[in-house]
């Protein structure tokens, strides 16, 4: 055996990347520009609001993006085959005044709690001299954004909840639009954006202009036709950028290349797209546009290998593009989407560290038409494009299921095993029925897509508004403890039915009921925050973009936004963190209080409120963070606390669908809420507000994340925790569920 | 294709008829599941207590005595003396460096069977551990069969390892059986120190078996480990002689020890003995020395003699590897 030393990376599998010399240089050519922050959308924006800000708001915001479209700095990246971009730089981070300043003045202007440039991590470069500009901008947006909206909207309780309690978190959905969806691309590429601008000519020209709804509609229509012309310019820009390059260009082959750009750049998005190339960077242009519209995440390629494979094997056999060709294609494509950048307050970068962004690609699966294995060609150009490019962005799904080749697995696991963490497997056989189980039509579920973090959704037909607000069931399982008093803030929102706590709970049934009790207020403030913030877009923030090429046919159709009930499938979900906290604490309350009679429940609540570290007790405060310690906890197979686990989360489950969200009977299907364990790395934020827990668990350590066992608590290895996992009623986490493994190095060697 | 799939899992005339054993008990100190370095696949690893060698380098110093021994974790404890208390024997005292463990008490005290590990009783931080339990067959086989699905899968299933597995023979070969029964590719690690009326009616139940071949010299095997090799080589040859007729992969490995086992010479003699020998045997395989174990003799109250060595370069490896290649063997199993 090899020491860990001899290993060249501790944390992956020494591979070198095999790139061409023009993804390669373009791989360093966007890794040398530093994350920063520009000006330009802000300003333009300001403009634009300072003019029209009493339009109605669709119209407005249709402007807006126009207007950007229109003025903002564009470029090619030296040797690229592809246009596009959102800053004036790569990894530049565009300005959405209009959702929040109060941290954009708190960071830049007054450095607290750190200019941006000087964060501890996730640091954003920006120039000095902007700063007069930026002042002045802050105090035109102050008090009139999206977030000054929210807060003097939503009851004080549930500020409290988010703000001193911390247990439910919505910060994310203060600072951008919601995103999270996957554009229609078959229809679009079959169609192009004329087609859609002609649609609503011929809606607008049907339209009874004199009711409330025709003119509703008007609206709709009118803004969507005028983003779709400013995409449309935005794109012809490039174009002439491409020719000016090439004239000036005195490589051949680099020249025809700008031109042959040039052409593609003049035809898509308004004309259909005829070739794999065209299909590319039209889908470049829609990606980009979108999120320069509301700083969303979750903007997805989605199934990419099955929209892309039609024009791959067209091109093939006509002889103008080769496997070679078409993975450098697919490279410089990623590497195109790895310049996107977001700007997120220092708070918010704790619970998106490493700056995800989820534009995510789905490979593999099933074909919904014939329920037959869907991998092809491109599926494992896919795999090599990250091996190759190992790029943040875009982040990667593979769909597995029983009839998946072999040969495709192996080469799923041959790329996770170099440890960038792409893809994620994402299993056929629990997301489909999940959807079904809400409504899905079953040959959409099996079309679907992860478009976020594991959040399924199908392209073209989900609208909104997946990865909703954070639900810290540690936190809620916290207060239960205490009669619904949360000991850091020093907060009491709710306390418990039966009025008891840790000291006087007579039995685990009264414990339980008390975490119940707690965890369905919670959920009552998690809707309360979401479709408050639902309601607050769809009055102010309208994004006719995002609706038109995101649920493209039923907005169309309906004459609405996805935000007023555009969208075939609308669900509200949810992101449950600390459940393995909760259950495992649960569990250690019943065998140490209940069960065994180790300790009483007044010794625990004693021990928890002083951080174990009483050593004046009998037990002391160590010894009984020891007992908690080595009470079985989830993900070691053993099936009585798996199982109290599994329930713990099933509430959550049952909980949430109770409640409608805004677009309920407005259009869509679904319309409730429900559940999901995705958590990207809220963990460890809401871990610093999460006090010491029965579990052993100190104050403010990490909580565990998605579905995982707690970090250091799953001894048995992989097989044991998978099944543990496995044990939790997954088939209701219709809104995804997720397992973080990490397995040694060594373990994955030849 | 992996032997799961290959069929290889039925070949034995497994006697369904006779009832197994099933109040049987063995003494053993893990069960280790996702192990996949002991044979194909993904398996789990059933670790035996007791071994009649003392190989110097011994990674498993607590598997050697079949008698249950007391583990300290020193790196767990909380020092909250209960453990001192709790002792009828005066056996622990406190210092500055943590407490310290008189091993001479235990021995004479509850290593045989008197005291019931009271010092464990109280240790909630688990640093103090009795090492080794009578575990009954169905608790054993119930562990080993969570993760059947993915022996299925992986071409994988259950190691029998240890210590040594032929120190218990009665329940080993009760315990391949039942693995066996339930269709279980069997797996069996060890020395081939046991009479030949042990190894024998066990090899119908195995599938896959590797045994040690530490050191060709009988003076310095026994210089090292304690044992004469005559009764290993022996062993082996009448396993070839077995293995013409059943289908049985054997696979020999040496624990390559600096200074000790790790010379071309050494190596050398091994691979001709074994192409001389073992017409069956087409495996031998290097296993580096690791320090991976050192700090369990601390642990169990024991010394260990190899603290300088240090584990063979990555080179010296690879010429070793050459030499068995050059003999006409593979170094590795899959």
């Amino acid at each position: 055996m090899e020491t860990m030393t001899q290993e060249p990376f501790h944390y992956q599998i020494y591979n070198k990347p095999v790139r061409t010399e023009r993804i390669d240089h373009l791989y360093h050519y966007v890794g040398a520009s530093k994350v920063g922050m520009c000006m330009e959308r802000g300003r333009i924006i300001t403009e634009v609001y300072k003019k029209n800000r009493y339009w109605p708001p669709i119209l407005l915001r249709a402007v807006t993006l126009k207007t950007i479209l229109e003025q903002m700095s564009i470029y090619i990246m030296p040797g690229s085959l592809l246009a596009g971009n959102q800053a004036s730089k790569p990894n530049y981070a565009p300005l959405f005044p209009e959702f929040a300043v109060d941290f954009l003045e708190e960071e830049f202007i007054y450095g607290r709690p750190y200019f941006p440039d000087e964060r501890p991590a996730d640091k954003i470069e920006y120039s000095r001299e902007d700063m007069p500009e930026l002042k002045e901008m802050i105090n035109f947006w102050k008090g009139n954004t999206h977030k000054d909206r929210l807060y003097a909207n939503l009851p004080k309780e549930a500020i409290s909840a988010q703000d001193d309690v911390g247990a439910v978190n919505i910060v994310n959905f203060m600072h951008g639009g919601c995103g999270h969806l996957t554009p229609p691309w078959p229809w679009l590429f079959a169609h192009g954006l004329k087609e859609i601008i002609r649609i609503c000519d011929e809606n607008i020209a049907g339209l009874e202009m004199w009711t409330i709804e025709g003119m509703e509609k008007n609206r709709f229509y009118t803004a969507a036709k005028t983003v779709c012309e400013g995409m449309i310019t935005y794109a012809k820009r490039y174009a002439a950028l491409a020719m000016e390059l090439a004239k000036k260009e005195e490589d051949k082959t680099r020249k025809k290349e700008l031109m042959e750009l040039s052409i593609i750049c003049n035809k898509v998005p308004e004309n259909p797209a005829e070739t794999f190339y065209e299909a590319l960077q039209f889908m470049t242009f829609v990606q980009f546009g979108i999120q320069i519209e509301d700083n969303a995440q979750g903007i997805s390629p989605g199934r990419f290998d099955q929209v892309m494979y039609p024009f791959y094997e067209k091109d093939k056999k006509a002889g103008i593009i080769t496997c070679d060709s078409a993975t450098e294609l697919i490279e410089n494509f990623f590497v195109l989407l790895s310049t996107v950048e977001r700007m997120r307050s220092w708070d918010d970068t704790a619970y998106f560290r490493g700056k995800p962004i989820f534009q995510n690609l789905t490979t593999g699966g099933t074909d919904p038409e014939t329920g037959e294995d869907a991998t092809n060609e491109l599926s494992y150009m896919i795999m090599d494009c990250i091996a190759n490019t190992r790029t943040l962005q875009p982040s990667h799904y593979v769909r597995w299921h029983k009839n998946t080749p072999l040969e495709f697995k192996l080469k799923i696991a041959e790329t996770i095993r170099l440890g960038t963490g792409f893809p994620a497997i994402a299993n056929d056989e629990l997301y489909i029925p999940a959807m079904i189980n809400r409504g899905y039509d079953p040959k959409d579920a099996a079309d679907y897509c992860i478009e976020g973090c594991a959040e399924p959704g199908v392209a073209g037909l989900r609208g909104g508004r997946t990865g909703a607000a954070w639900f810290c069931l540690a936190k809620i399982l916290e207060t239960s403890l205490y009669n619904g008093f949360d000991p850091r803030s020093g907060v009491t929102l709710h306390q418990n039915k039966n009025g008891k706590d840790l000291e006087t709970f007579a039995s685990f049934e009264e414990v339980w009921e008390a975490f119940m009790d707690q965890m369905q207020y919670y959920a009552r403030i998690h809707v309360i925050m979401d479709n408050t913030t639902d309601r607050l877009w769809e009055e102010y923030m309208e994004e006719p973009l995002t609706s038109v090429l995101g649920c493209t046919l039923t907005c169309l159709e309906r004459g609405k936004s996805i935000k007023r009930g555009g969208a075939k499938y609308d669900f509200t979900g949810n992101e449950t963190i600390g459940t393995a906290n909760a259950g495992n604490s649960l569990y250690a309350i019943k065998k140490l209080i209940f069960e065994d009679k180790l300790l009483t429940g007044g010794q625990l609540k004693h021990a928890l409120l002083t951080d174990f570290k009483d050593m004046t007790t009998n037990p002391t405060g160590a010894e009984i963070q020891q007992m908690c310690l080595n009470v079985p906890k989830y993900g070691n197979d053993v099936e009585e606390v798996d199982m109290l686990v599994s329930k713990v989360l099933e509430s959550v489950c049952m909980e949430l669908p109770k409640y409608k969200n805004t677009r309920y009977g407005r259009g869509p299907i679904g319309g409730i809420f429900q559940a999901s364990t995705t958590t990207v790395s809220s963990n460890t934020p809401f871990g610093m507000l999460t006090g010491s827990l029965p579990d052993g668990r100190s104050n403010g350590m990490s909580l565990s994340d998605g579905q995982s066992p707690m970090r250091g608590t799953d001894t048995k290895g992989p097989t044991a925790a998978v099944k543990s996992v496995s044990r939790c009623n997954n088939l209701l986490l219709s809104e995804g569920s997720l397992y973080n493994m990490k397995l040694l190095p060594q373990d994955l060697r030849d | 294709m992996s032997a799961y799939l290959a069929g290889t899992f039925s070949k034995k005339d497994i006697d369904w008829g006779k009832k197994m054993t099933e109040n049987k008990e063995g003494i053993i100190f893990d069960i280790q599941r996702w192990s996949i370095h002991d044979g194909p696949g993904i398996r789990s690893n059933v670790f035996f207590k007791g071994c009649p060698l003392r190989c110097k380098w011994c990674s498993n110093p607590e598997s050697q005595e079949v008698y249950q021994e007391l583990a300290f974790f020193r790196g767990k404890c909380i020092g909250c003396g209960r453990c001192i208390t709790n002792c009828p024997y005066q056996a622990i005292t406190p210092s500055e460096e943590g407490n310290i463990i008189d091993y001479t008490i235990c021995q004479r005290q509850c290593y045989q069977g008197k005291g019931g590990y009271a010092c464990t009783s109280q240790c909630y931080a688990k640093a103090l551990k009795v090492i080794g339990e009578k575990v009954p067959l169905p608790d054993i086989m119930k562990e080993v069969l969570s993760d059947s699905k993915l022996y299925e899968q992986s071409g994988g299933g259950i190691t029998v390892t240890g210590g040594e597995p032929f120190t218990q023979p009665d329940f080993l070969l009760e315990l391949l059986r039942f693995s066996k029964e339930k269709g279980l590719h069997t797996t069996v690690e060890t020395c081939a120190f046991t009479s030949w009326k042990y190894f024998e009616p066990a090899l119908d139940y195995i599938d896959f078996l590797f045994v040690d071949f530490k050191l060709y010299d009988e003076e310095k095997h026994i210089a090292y480990t304690g044992t004469s090799n005559k009764i290993i080589k022996e062993n082996l040859c009448r396993i070839n002689e077995y293995a013409k007729n059943h289908k049985l992969t054997l696979v020999i490995r040496t624990p390559v020890i600096t200074g000790i086992n790790d010379s071309e010479e050494e190596i050398r003699l091994i691979a001709a003995w074994i192409k001389e020998h073992l017409s069956e045997v087409h495996i031998y395989q290097l296993l580096p020395y690791h320090r991976l174990g050192r700090g369990k003799y601390h642990d169990i109250g024991k010394s260990y003699e190899l603290e300088e060595t240090e584990p063979p370069a990555a080179d010296v490896i690879g010429a070793l590897e050459q030499i068995i290649r050059s003999h006409g063997l593979d170094i590795k199993y899959d």
